[in-house]
C-alpha cells in the first residue's frame, strides 16, 4: 500500500533557518514571559506552541521522518488522527508569530519578497511565500496537500511549491464555490481522495474511530470558540481588538495544537477572562466609543493599527475576518460519508474567511448584517487589501448595505502584510479623520 | 405573479403540515393573542442581554439539535391568522437542561411591502430584541436561541416569546398588518418536513433578492462570484473578446 517516495533531504539553509527561527522565538518568549501583563500572557500558549510547531518540524527534517505540508483548509483533523506531522506554509512564510511581533523581521521579509519580481498587485503573502520558497526556507515535505481556497491566489504558491519540489507528490483539492448540498457532497469526495493520497504516500491507514475521537475534541473546541465570541457582544467589549484571531491558529493552523488539550485550556482561559470582565462591567478600552467590524484578518502590522484605533480613536475591533457569532457545524460521526460531509462544510464553507472570500456575495452580506446586529457595531471597516479583490469589488454594495443598516463604513486601500503600502502616518490620518467625523 | 403571493403555496404547505400533525392525534398548542397583550415586561427595542453558558436553562436550535427558520409573506389575508402562536412539541419549561431542535416559521400578512426584501433579513436578526433572558444567533435559514434560567423560571414560554417577536416585527416593519408564528420543538422528523418547505420558500425569496439587487444595477451572481456557474458566460466572453479586439484595432 505504501508508495512513500524517498526524496532528497531539505536544503541546509532550510534546516539552518529553522534553527535560527526557533532560537529567535525562544528569546522573544523570554521577553513575553517577563512582561507581567495578564492580558498579553493570555496569548502565551499560542506563542509557545508555535515554537513547538517549528521544533517538531525540525525534528522530522533532521531525523528523516516523513511529513506532509498543508494549510488550515486542508483538514488538520486527518493528520492528527493519522499521527502525521504537517508543516504549515504560513508557519514558514511568516515565521510563526515573528512577522507580527518584530517589525524589523517583517521589513527583512518584505525586502526579500521585493526581489522575487512578482507583480506588485499580487498579494504580498504570495510574494512572501515565493521568496521563502526561492530562498530554500521550506523544508522539503514528503507530500503536500494543495488548497485552492480561501483565495484563488493561493494557487500561485502551490505552483511554486510544485516547481521547487517536483518529486514531492501533491494533492490538489478542488473546492466548490457554492455552499449547498451539491457543493458539500462534491468536496466530501475530494476529502476522501485526500485521505487516500495521504495513506498512499505515508504508509499510514486512517483509523476512522480515531478520527471520531479527534473530531469530538475539535467539536468541543469550536463550541468554546463560539462561546468566547458571544462574550464579545457585551458593551463594553471585554477584549481588545482582534482578540479572537489567534484562536484560528491554535485550532486550525498548527499541527501541534489541533485537537490538543492545550487548545481547550487556552480557550477556557480566554472565556474565563472575558466572563470576569463582563461580570465586573469592564471593557478592554476605558472609554469605548466605537465598536467595529474589520472585514479582514489581522494585518502583520496589527500592533500599530490597534494602537491608533484603541488609543486615539477609542475604537475596538470586536469582530474580524476570522471570527463571528455564526455557528460552526458539529460533525455527524455516524458514517464515513457524514464525517467527510461535515468536514467539507467546516473547512470549505463554515470558516468565515472562506465563506466570504470563496463564496457568493450573499454570504458576505448575510454575515455583515448578522455581525452588525449581534455585536451592536456602529462601524464597518472594509479595507481593500491588494490581494482581497473580493472586498474591493463589493465596495458599492457594502456602502448600500451599511447605509440601510445605519452604520458608518470606512473604506481604504492597504496591504495586509506590507505596512509600507499605507505608511503609519497615512493610516493614522485615515482613521482619526474618519472617527472624528462620525 | 404578484411578488406578494409567490410564497402562498408554501404557506399552504405549512398549514397542511400542521393539520397532518393534528390528524395524527398529536398535540398542537395554539394561542390567539390580541395586540395589546403584553406578556413580557416591555423594555423596548434594546439589545439582547448576555446569557452566559452557566446561566442557560435551554438552547433551542443548537447546532447539535437541528434548526429551521422560515419567513414567509402574503397579501392574502385568509392565509394569516393575526396574533396566532402555535407550538408542536414541548414548551420551554419542559426542555430545561436540553439542546432542543427548533423549527420557526413566521408568516407575515400585508397588502404590500414595497420593492425590497432586504429589510426582512435585517428584522429577522432582531426578532428577539428586548426579550429579557433570550439571546439569539440567526442565519438566513436557522435560528439558535439561548434561554436564561431566570427567564424560564420567571415563566417565559413560547406563548410569550411568540407575542414579543410579533411586536418586534410590527414595530420594525410598519407594513406588517398581520403575523403568526409556528414553533416546532418535537423531533428531527418534523424538522425535516419543515425544512423541505422552508428550503423551497428560501429559493423563492433568494430569487427575489437577486432581482432586487439587479434593479439597483448589481448582478449578485456576477459581482464577485464564479463565472463557471453563470448562464451568461458565453455571451459575456464574446462581449469581452469583442471589446479587446476593438482595443487592439
Amino acid at each position: 500500500m505504501s508508495e512513500s517516495v524517498t526524496l532528497p533531504p531539505s536544503s541546509e539553509y532550510a534546516v539552518e533557518h529553522l534553527k535560527r527561527e526557533i532560537a529567535f522565538m525562544e528569546d522573544v518568549a523570554w521577553g513575553l514571559a517577563g512582561c507581567g501583563d495578564e492580558y498579553a500572557l493570555l496569548q502565551a500558549p499560542m506563542f509557545m506552541t508555535q515554537i513547538e510547531f517549528a521544533q517538531k518540524t525540525l525534528q522530522h527534517v533532521e531525523e528523516g521522518i516523513p511529513f506532509t505540508q498543508l494549510w488550515y483548509p486542508g483538514v488538520p483533523e486527518f493528520c492528527t488522527a493519522m499521527d502525521l506531522h504537517w508543516d504549515g506554509f504560513t508557519r514558514v512564510t511568516l515565521s510563526g508569530p515573528l512577522a507580527y511581533l518584530v517589525p524589523e523581521y517583517l521589513l527583512k521579509m518584505l525586502e526579500e519578497s521585493d526581489m522575487t519580481g512578482l507583480p506588485g498587485d499580487v498579494c504580498t503573502l504570495r510574494r512572501f511565500e515565493t521568496a521563502a520558497m526561492l530562498a530554500g526556507k521550506f523544508p522539503r515535505p514528503t507530500s503536500a496537500v494543495a488548497c485552492l481556497h480561501p483565495c484563488d491566489g493561493v494557487s500561485v504558491f502551490q505552483s511554486a511549491c510544485e516547481q521547487m519540489f517536483p518529486d514531492t507528490p501533491m494533492f490538489w483539492a478542488d473546492s466548490p464555490y457554492d455552499s449547498n448540498e451539491r457543493g458539500i457532497t462534491y468536496y466530501a469526495g475530494e476529502l476522501r481522495r485526500q485521505v487516500e493520497f495521504l495513506e498512499k504516500h505515508h504508509n499510514k491507514k486512517l483509523d476512522w474511530d480515531r478520527l471520531r475521537e479527534v473530531i469530538a475534541v475539535t467539536d468541543t473546541q469550536y463550541e468554546l470558540w463560539k462561546e468566547f465570541d458571544l462574550l464579545k457582544r457585551n458593551t463594553p467589549c471585554p477584549m481588545g481588538s482582534w482578540s479572537g484571531y489567534p484562536i484560528h491558529h491554535m485550532l486550525q493552523n498548527c499541527a501541534v495544537t489541533n485537537a490538543a488539550p492545550v487548545t481547550t485550556e487556552y480557550l477556557k482561559s480566554l472565556i474565563a477572562y472575558a466572563e470576569k470582565q463582563v461580570a465586573e462591567g469592564k471593557g478592554r478600552l476605558e472609554n469605548e466609543k466605537h465598536r467595529c467590524l474589520f472585514m479582514d484578518i489581522a494585518p502583520t502590522w496589527v500592533g500599530s493599527i490597534t494602537k491608533i484605533l484603541e488609543e486615539e480613536c477609542n475604537a475596538v475591533v470586536v469582530v474580524d475576518g476570522m471570527g463571528d457569532s455564526r455557528p460552526y457545524t458539529p460533525i455527524d460521526l455516524t458514517s464515513e460519508q457524514t464525517i467527510l460531509e461535515g468536514l467539507a462544510k467546516r473547512y470549505c464553507m463554515d470558516t468565515p474567511m472562506i465563506r466570504v472570500s470563496h463564496g457568493t456575495l450573499d454570504a458576505m452580506l448575510d454575515d455583515l448584517r448578522a455581525n452588525v446586529v449581534d455585536y451592536n457595531l456602529d462601524v464597518v471597516i472594509a479595507p481593500g487589501h491588494i490581494g482581497h479583490k473580493d472586498v474591493q469589488a463589493a465596495q458599492g454594495i457594502l456602502r448600500d448595505t451599511c447605509r440601510e443598516m445605519g452604520v458608518k463604513l470606512l473604506e481604504f486601500n492597504y496591504d495586509l502584510f506590507d505596512p509600507r503600502y499605507t505608511p503609519e502616518e497615512e493610516m493614522r490620518k485615515i482613521l482619526t479623520q474618519f472617527f472624528d467625523a462620525i | 405573479m404578484n411578488r406578494m403571493n409567490r410564497l402562498d403555496d408554501h404557506i399552504v404547505e405549512i398549514e397542511a403540515f400542521v393539520q397532518s400533525t393534528i390528524d395524527a392525534g398529536r398535540q398542537v398548542r395554539e394561542w390567539n393573542l390580541p395586540e395589546r397583550d403584553t406578556l413580557v415586561g416591555d423594555i423596548g427595542p434594546s439589545r439582547n442581554r448576555m446569557v452566559f453558558a452557566r446561566d442557560t436553562a435551554a438552547e433551542l436550535g443548537h447546532p447539535t439539535a437541528d434548526s429551521c427558520l422560515g419567513v414567509l409573506w402574503t397579501s392574502d389575508s385568509d392565509l394569516v391568522s393575526d396574533g396566532r402562536v402555535r407550538l408542536i412539541g414541548p414548551d420551554l419549561a419542559e426542555i430545561v437542561g436540553q439542546h432542543s431542535p427548533l423549527g420557526q416559521i413566521v408568516v407575515l400578512g400585508s397588502s404590500g411591502f414595497g420593492e425590497d426584501t432586504e429589510p426582512f433579513a435585517l428584522v429577522s436578526l432582531r426578532m428577539v430584541d428586548g426579550i429579557p433572558g433570550v439571546m439569539s444567533r440567526i442565519s438566513p435559514d436557522t435560528a439558535w436561541y439561548r434561554m436564561s434560567r431566570g427567564a424560564v423560571d420567571g415563566g417565559l414560554d413560547f406563548r410569550a416569546l411568540g407575542r414579543e417577536m410579533m411586536r418586534n416585527w410590527k414595530r420594525n416593519i410598519p407594513e406588517v398588518e398581520s403575523i403568526e408564528i409556528l414553533f416546532v420543538t418535537s423531533d428531527s422528523a418534523d424538522l425535516e418536513r419543515l425544512k423541505a418547505i422552508a428550503r423551497a420558500a428560501h429559493e423563492v425569496t433568494a430569487a427575489m433578492r437577486t432581482a432586487d439587487w439587479r434593479r439597483k444595477g448589481i448582478d449578485l451572481s456576477c459581482a464577485i462570484s464564479h463565472c463557471g456557474s453563470c448562464a451568461d458566460q458565453s455571451a459575456c466572453t464574446a462581449i469581452a473578446r469583442a471589446g479587446s479586439l476593438s482595443h487592439a484595432g
